[in-house]
């Protein structure tokens, strides 16, 4: 009974590749296909489209360099995409896998490192001693340091995850008790329903949201290669 | 839980790298010069305006246009 909540997130083979990579080319292909847009006048998708590209253009420009712009923009834009069109009945939801997100987080935090140490060489191992502390808190405070710039990768992944996988199963588990209410007869079957319209709302807010913050961080991590602590 | 089987890890990684360099080599290639392509073009409608780029502007390629800071 238990397991079969879990059964949503089952990766099967389909023709040819798996439900997770047909996911995947889906979302890039409805991104690129929203995205096309050159009108001088904006519609009202490209118009979103244009608010969205300027905010992260400021945004990226704020705290790391504009370098990093098109590669932050892709993958809200990935990640986004993939949430929103996860959240339609019976589909599969790449993002609840923590090996796509903690392969993401574990790919970005390491081509930090590397970028950092590639700009700064060994001056950039300051980032594990706050400016200012004693010297004779050094010991602890490195160790503290380091053990806080790894988990920026693990807590960047395990909280996409863990987000849209507790969606996902919200979903499951209330659908299922709000369909036993309506068979049932009486009154109150409205209120499943509106529980359920309530957290689809909620979901698609969480879906923009873990994105946004995931581009976010994504954003300021990048920041480390470019200005030294 | 489905996200713990192993076996599934390598594909899954792979995939994800193959659909996201393919979106990112569309938008660098595509989608955000044409974004930005028209900003500058509304810009230079705006006439008075100091800060305004010339229509040379508009040819530059896409990476000197993403590292010109104005905007």
């Amino acid at each position: 009974m238990g397991a079969a909540y879990f059964d949503q997130f089952k990766v099967v083979d389909l023709i040819a590749i798996t439900n997770s990579s047909m996911m995947m080319m889906f979302a890039v292909a409805v991104a690129l296909i929203l995205l096309k847009g050159n009108r001088l006048i904006p519609n009202r998708w490209q118009a979103v489209m244009e608010t969205l590209y300027d905010h992260f253009h400021g945004l990226v420009k704020d705290n790391a360099g504009t370098q990093y712009f098109p590669f932050v923009f892709t993958l809200f834009i990935f990640i986004a995409f993939l949430n929103i069109l996860g959240l339609f009945p019976y589909v599969f939801t790449v993002t609840v896998h923590v090996v796509v997100t903690l392969g993401l987080s574990f790919s970005i935090v390491i081509g930090v490192t590397l970028g950092g140490l590639w700009k700064f060489k060994w001056n950039f191992l300051s980032i594990l001693m706050p400016a200012g502390a004693p010297l004779a808190l050094a010991p602890l405070l490195v160790l503290i340091e380091t053990v806080s710039y790894i988990s920026r990768a693990i807590s960047l992944g395990v909280r996409l995850a863990a987000n849209l996988s507790a969606g996902h199963l919200l979903f499951a588990i209330l659908a299922g008790f709000g369909f036993n209410m309506l068979t049932t007869a009486g009154v109150l079957n409205i209120f499943p329903i509106l529980i359920m319209v309530f957290i689809s709302l909620l979901e698609a807010a969480v879906a923009i949201i873990q994105a946004y913050v995931f581009s976010l961080l994504t954003t300021i991590y990048l920041a480390d290669t470019i200005v030294l602590h | 839980m489905p996200q713990l089987e192993t076996a599934t890890y390598l594909t899954q990684y792979r995939w994800t790298l193959i659909a996201l360099f393919l979106l990112f080599s569309f938008m660098v290639v595509s989608v955000l010069p044409a974004v930005k392509t028209n900003f500058l073009i509304r810009r230079s409608i705006g006439a008075g305006w100091t800060g305004a780029p010339k229509t040379s502007d508009l040819n530059k390629g896409p990476a000197s246009l993403w590292s010109w800071d104005k905007i």
